[in-house]
């Protein structure tokens, strides 16, 4: 029986089907490679997202994501999940993407520099809705380091175990729980007036 | 605080993460029990997962998804048969390729053959005819020229007449690339005006609130203008680089930029020579993209302010959300040189 080390995706019942499909895949039938996209481009998407925080970047990652699969797919070794696989891919894509980011810092408007007419933004924290705590969410995760930001992430949005995520990052669990820790008190800090008095 | 508060603070996280094995777990807990400052600060943790997890990006719908996929799909097939095309020539026998590579050989030494014995034909003729016409295998087209506009037979004579037809020659390619160019410039659309198409009413876009037909903001005078003095991307090369020459709609400016994306900065050298921090406002539209970008503070090197213009407008950035919707939104940012972490903040 083919048993992943990180098997905990509950997705074991479609298995032996993958199986085949990576199978034929590997031949070079896109079909089979398609199906297998139908079936987890949802997942890979979400992880995309959750850790860009940015729709067309997470769109161009996922799109990549498969296309570097299906070229590597020779390679894939079968005793592992597929799905835990292609979520490294995208893991490292996300990576990639995030240090090329980070030559931008966000800094806040001025209050008035002549163009404030022009200037069209509402306060978030004047609506307490969703959006304004996902804009202050989203500030907060882009002051993070990108490994701290990406363990946060796939630990909170993802679920994903400890093992899990070094897994995914190809770290240890230790350094897996100490960017845990750092990410955690760094968000608290810039997400001060959120927390409990 | 208590003495053992400090160890316990420690195993808070992987305690809520369920990650901590039985006999800690149980230490953590007894702990708790007693220590009202561990266990706001378990609280704290708690209130942050909540607000991560509240804040957690919407759902993408299937559609959305079965787009994404039919794209992979048409780029993969489309890789597939390149592929099946080049087994294809792999796998010719060896035989056949032996046979199809003598046969070219045979052919290029047959044309060599003929050619070699019609030019001692027309040796033997020219020998024959003296200083006919058709002497020189190796006459230029200026040569040729010469030959037909000023019959001089004398040596010093024909090489002056072939130096004169030369520089005609010279002279009428040039004039024929500049009027290539002078057509070129006529073909070529005027500009279009970007600072007056642009220039409307900022509130005009969001009263449409359709995240569609949004012109880039601009200011009227200077799409580009800042503090006196600083220099933006208001001169012509610049302003190509910074994807706005020309640009009369976000869509244009857009597709621009991704020309740019496939053009190497030009003057890389001088970039990585310069650091400093630039400070932009960017124009976020709904879909993300950048449409507009203006440099608030010059770091006081053009080069990285050109080049900070050029990186801005190939990013994206997440636009503010208005009753759900994203609208498009300004966006202070700060481009620094060299490249600093994030976390250094």
């Amino acid at each position: 029986m083919l048993v992943s080390p990180v098997d905990t995706t509950g997705e074991n019942e479609a298995r032996p089907a993958d199986l085949d499909l990576i199978r034929q895949a590997k031949a070079g039938d896109t079909m089979a490679f398609d199906e297998l996209m139908r079936r987890y481009i949802g997942s890979i998407r979400r992880v995309a997202g959750s850790m860009l925080r940015n729709d067309p970047d997470a769109d161009d990652v996922t799109q990549e994501t498969f296309i570097r699969a299906f070229r590597s797919l020779r390679g894939f070794d079968e005793r592992f999940q597929f799905y835990t696989w292609l979520r490294r891919i995208a893991v490292n894509l996300c990576f990639t993407c995030l240090k090329k980011r980070s030559r931008f810092r966000l800094v806040p408007l001025p209050v008035s520099d002549g163009e404030s007419e022009a200037v069209d933004i509402e306060d978030p924290k004047s609506d307490a809705d969703t959006s304004g705590l996902r804009h202050d969410i989203d500030t907060a995760l882009g002051r993070l380091p990108a490994d701290q930001r990406a363990v946060f992430v796939l630990r909170v949005d993802e679920e994903m175990s400890y093992n899990e995520i070094g897994e995914a990052l190809g770290i240890p669990v230790g350094t897996v729980m100490s960017r845990l820790n750092r990410a955690r008190a760094r968000l608290r800090e810039l997400l001060k007036e959120y927390m409990p008095r | 605080m208590k003495p053992d508060c400090e160890s316990v603070r420690d195993l808070l996280g992987p305690y809520l993460d369920a990650e901590l094995a039985e006999p800690k777990r149980r230490q953590v807990e007894l702990h708790l029990k007693t220590c009202p400052e561990c266990r706001r600060e378990l609280t704290e943790l708690e209130t942050l997962y909540v607000l991560a997890r509240r804040a957690a990006r919407p759902g993408v719908p299937d559609e959305h998804l079965d787009h994404l996929r039919m794209t992979v799909t048409r780029k993969l097939r489309r890789e597939a048969k390149i592929e099946t095309a080049r087994p294809r020539l792999q796998s010719m026998s060896l035989f056949r390729l032996a046979t199809v590579g003598g046969a070219l050989v045979v052919m290029i030494v047959v044309v060599i053959a003929g050619y070699r014995l019609l030019g001692d034909r027309s040796m033997r003729l020219g020998t024959l005819s003296e200083t006919g016409p058709g002497v020189s295998k190796t006459r230029s087209a200026a040569e040729a020229v010469a030959e037909t506009t000023f019959t001089t037979p004398t040596g010093s004579g024909r090489a002056e007449a072939i130096a004169e037809a030369g520089r005609r020659e010279t002279r009428g390619k040039t004039a024929g690339a500049g009027s290539h160019a002078m057509r070129a410039m006529e073909d070529t659309p005027e500009p279009a005006e970007f600072e007056t198409k642009t220039d409307k009413d900022p509130g005009r876009a969001d009263a449409d609130n359709t995240g569609e037909n949004i012109r880039p903001p601009a200011p009227a005078s200077k799409p580009f203008a800042v503090t006196p003095g600083i220099r933006t991307a208001q001169s012509e090369p610049e302003a190509k680089l910074a994807g706005v020459e020309g640009s009369s709609t976000p869509d244009e400016a857009r597709s621009h930029s991704i020309e740019l994306d496939d053009m190497s900065w030009p003057d890389q050298k001088v970039f990585q020579r310069d650091t400093g921090t630039v400070e932009l406002l960017l124009w976020v539209e709904p879909d993300s993209s950048i449409s507009s970008v203006r440099v608030l503070r010059s770091s006081g090197s053009p080069a990285l302010d050109s080049f900070a213009l050029f990186q801005a407008l190939r990013a994206k950035a997440v636009p503010e959300f208005k009753d759900g919707r994203p609208v498009r939104t300004a966006r202070r940012v700060e481009f620094r040189q060299p490249a600093a972490q994030s976390d250094d903040q």
